[in-house]
């Protein structure tokens, strides 16, 4: 019971310690503005003010109204309601290649990381020729092979993206495999897969948790590009690069509708960027 | 006498609680003496050293007192002013070798920059003065080491390379910090002697500042034992080794491995 | 020299292993050129003459080689949907998108040079933490819709140029690198950003440094310091940045050139893409492959003359 009671005082106390621990601005900013974006997906998810897909003819690119908040695209579809969706298809593709690329990335990096020799010289042989190209034209080529919608898009940046979370795990092993608690592991035994995945990986989560914020901001943009591009998502799906392209059309008559989006876009990108450097500052503070 | 200092508090601000690192030390050097600052780690020796190089940082920090050196207050004194005298009448050595020198720059830029700064001489001049300090630091083939980067030099050869840049401009106070410490013990020996002999040579006054009192006790004409930030004891150095007052010096004494003999 | 000379092999052995993925890649798609090719005219004989007539009948080791010995020559094949040599498609576009890259290039290291080391002197001040702020949203601006907002301000509302008015290089030089100003100035706000915002920590991290104590001990000011000591170490970074964003400017262009309707290699690539043109899609492929592939080499070879202490590791 005494015993029970200490232990008691002791969590309590950590947890005020956390508490008093003064977050940093950004990850603060970081963790507002990602729960908006994430709030502002779900609801659409469940429900959009008006059908993305519904046309109304008498509507054709309204400008802002308290009817339409955002005004209506050059169909007549409610602005606001294609951005939710919009947003919502980016952060899916935008996951579906970070869990792609961090997935092959963690075994390919772990593996070259852990083992060295000829495993490593092979695998950062292929690693380094794949990274001789920007991830961006590396999705293009895969494109192409591939074909273009969503499915294609998320295997095709998922596949572009191995090779720099490759690396990051691979220096990360490396840095590890020379300490102490990794030998002592190794003298007693331990299976290596074992090492890798139980002991070495929650070690690194820190740098993989940024790099995966970093990874993620760079796949909505690079999901916007194609989209943009009009290789990537295709209608019926809503899109905010596609949004994008069409919106130029209208940049004369319609500003509010490319602003609308871009403006979307970047605030996602901002709250995780922010995120992400507030999460590693806070570390090293 | 060459430098004075009196009443020098140092007190962080840039803590939770304000700490006081040097209390009311009053210090002076003679021209051409070597003097000793002795203490364990946290006594406040190298804050009084950064305080007379003029290098405490300029911001989350109080200082007050006086460092009198040729008419000038180093503490109050403007920075242009400061700047005039840091390298051409006190230079400083430190602690680290392997990282207090440029990794990018030739051994010889750095050796010649207190003349770059300081004078107007020409490149073949500055040339000559830098060969001849790293020939006095004794090391073997200056024009070579001239053209060399720092990590092609060991620890101690770095070292010395530190030192010839400090004695290449003829300072009148040298502030030797800790130099010896991330040095092996051999070297310890020759560089200590090293500077014996720069100090007869250009009758330089040198600030030896060291937790190891035998390197003192073999060097210093006179010596300082700090504690805390406090001044425990000062005094010539046969005095301060034989006839201490303090508790605490007797004990630092007493603590010096007894299979070496100090050369007094 | 050596150097160069071991730099020059590898960037050769990639290329080739590059040439090789390229290739195969195109060679394992589903669906027969030939058949795309005659489209709703296609009978099997029809198919099985043209197939012979392409060559895609012999062994692919074959024709892995007349390909790349093909592109060593400057012989890049024929357009599927034009029919015409795709040296002639993509050889006048080279240059637009290489001025474009070049442009935007420039524009990032006179923005963020100038910022960088601004901000790391004045650090903690009120116009470090302007720009600080300024940069983190900068870099959130994806370039394309940076040129839209550019295309907008400067091209519909101030009248600056004409959108959609490109004029190549052959017919006006002045007016075809007027036009790239924008396009250039919208690949270069994030990247800019960015390298500002690393130039200015990579600063900070090198004064903390014992040297720079040194440095200050012998009495140089600040900005000697910042200047005669600092910058060098603190471009060692930025350089490896740099290089990676030339490569992904590149990228970047094909993009960007959709935005300001530039006929570059990206509008090829991307047409070629959407007709499934392969040959033209593997040859611009392999162009921006040797460029960016160049430009890393150059990068080693810049990194090694900065830095001394690669030499000895090789």
């Amino acid at each position: 019971m005494k015993q029970f009671f200490k232990q008691n005082h002791k969590t309590d106390n950590s947890i005020r310690q956390m508490l008093r621990k003064r977050k940093s601005p950004m990850l603060i900013t970081g963790i507002v503005m990602t729960s908006i974006v994430l709030l502002f997906v779900l609801i659409g998810l469940i429900v959009t003010p008006y059908d993305s897909e519904a046309m109304d003819a008498t509507s054709k690119l309204a400008g802002v109204s308290w009817k339409h908040l955002m005004g209506c695209d050059n169909f007549g579809r409610d602005i606001l309601s294609r951005v939710m969706k919009g947003s919502a298809t980016t952060l899916f593709i935008a996951m579906g290649t970070v869990l792609i690329g961090i997935a092959f990335g963690i075994v390919i990096g772990a593996i070259a990381g852990y083992f060295g020799g000829l495993a490593d010289e092979v695998l950062m042989r292929m690693n380094d020729a794949a990274l001789a190209f920007p991830s961006i034209l590396l999705a293009l080529v895969l494109i192409s092979l591939f074909g273009t919608g969503r499915y294609n898009i998320i295997l095709a940046l998922g596949i572009a993206f191995v090779p720099s979370f490759a690396r990051i795990v691979r220096s990360e092993f490396i840095k590890q495999r020379e300490m102490d608690y990794i030998r002592q592991a190794e003298l007693i035994g331990v299976h290596p897969f074992r090492i890798m995945f139980v002991h070495m990986l929650p070690n690194s989560a820190r740098v993989l948790v940024s790099s995966l914020l970093i990874g993620f901001n760079n796949a909505v943009l690079a999901e916007a590009g194609l989209s943009f591009l009009g290789i990537g998502v295709q209608p019926p799906d809503a899109s905010l690069g596609r949004m994008l392209s069409e919106a130029q059309a209208y940049l004369f008559s319609r500003p509010g509708y490319a602003l609308c989006v871009g403006g979307t876009l970047i605030f996602i990108v901002l709250g995780f960027s922010f995120l992400g450097e507030g999460i590693s500052e806070d570390a090293k503070g | 006498m060459l430098l004075e200092m009196k009443h020098l508090n140092i007190e962080f601000h840039n803590r939770t609680i304000p700490e006081t690192v040097v209390h009311d030390l009053n210090l002076a050097i003679k021209e051409g003496e070597m003097i000793g600052i002795v203490g364990e780690s946290g006594s406040g020796k190298t804050m009084t050293a950064l305080a007379i190089a003029g290098l405490l940082p300029r911001h989350g920090m109080q200082k007050s007192g006086e460092i009198q050196f040729q008419n000038t207050d180093l503490l109050h004194c403007d920075r242009k002013k400061l700047r005039s005298i840091q390298g051409k009448d006190i230079t400083m050595v430190f602690q680290e070798p392997m990282t207090s020198l440029n990794p990018v720059k030739k051994i010889g830029w750095q050796v010649e920059e207190c003349l770059r700064v300081h004078t107007d001489l020409t490149k073949s001049e500055r040339y000559q003065k830098a060969v001849t300090a790293l020939a006095d630091v004794e090391l073997k083939e200056p024009e070579k080491i001239y053209h060399m980067y720092p990590h092609q030099l060991s620890g101690g050869m770095r070292q010395r390379v530190m030192i010839a840049a400090a004695i290449v401009s003829n300072p009148q106070l040298l502030i030797a910090d800790e130099i010896t410490t991330a040095l092996d013990v051999t070297i310890q020996a020759q560089i200590v002697k090293l500077l014996k002999k720069i100090n007869k040579l250009q009758n330089t006054a040198i600030l030896f500042i060291s937790h190891d009192l035998s390197l003192v006790g073999r060097i210093c004409d006179r010596v300082i034992v700090m504690k805390d930030g406090y001044m425990v004891e000062e005094g010539p150095t046969d005095q301060i080794y034989l006839h201490a007052k303090e508790e605490y010096t007797k004990k630092l004494i007493a603590a010096i491995p007894k299979c070496e003999k100090i050369q007094l | 020299m050596k150097f160069v000379l071991k730099k020059a092999a590898s960037l050769i052995a990639t290329l080739a292993v590059v040439s090789v993925l390229v290739f195969l890649s195109f060679e394992f798609i589903p669906g027969d050129p030939a058949t795309s090719l005659l489209g709703t005219q296609a009978t099997p004989e029809k198919v099985e003459a043209l197939r012979e007539e392409m060559g895609l009948n012999r062994p692919v080791a074959v024709r892995y080689l007349e390909w790349s010995v093909g592109l060593l020559k400057g012989d890049m094949g024929t357009s599927y949907s034009y029919h015409i040599p795709v040296k002639e498609m993509v050889g006048d576009k080279v240059p637009i998108t290489a001025a474009l890259t070049l442009l935007s290039f420039c524009f990032t290291i006179l923005i963020a040079l100038p910022l960088g080391i601004y901000s790391a002197k004045h650090a903690g001040g009120k116009f470090d933490a302007a720009i600080g702020f300024v940069n983190q949203i900068m870099m959130a601006v994806p370039p394309f819709f940076a040129g839209i907002l550019l295309t907008f301000l400067f091209g519909l509302v101030l009248h600056m140029f004409t959108p959609g008015g490109f004029i190549s290089y052959d017919v006006n030089v002045g007016a075809f690198f007027a036009y790239l100003i924008f396009p250039a100035i919208a690949i270069a706000l994030p990247k800019s950003a960015m390298t500002a915002k690393l130039l200015r920590s990579s600063i900070l991290e090198q004064a903390g440094m014992d040297y720079a104590r040194t440095a200050y001990s012998r009495g140089n000011s600040t900005s000697s310091v910042l200047w005669n000591h600092l910058l060098k170490n603190a471009m060692i970074p930025v350089i490896t940045f740099l290089g990676m964003a030339l490569a992904d400017m590149i990228a970047g262009s094909i993009i960007i050139e959709q935005v300001f309707g530039i006929p570059g290699l990206g509008r090829i690539l991307l047409t070629s893409i959407a007709n499934r043109d392969y040959p033209v899609v593997s040859a611009i492929i392999m162009i921006l492959a040797i460029a960016v592939n160049l430009i890393n080499t150059v990068v080693d070879v810049v990194y090694h003359m900065i830095d001394p202490r690669i030499k000895q590791n090789g």
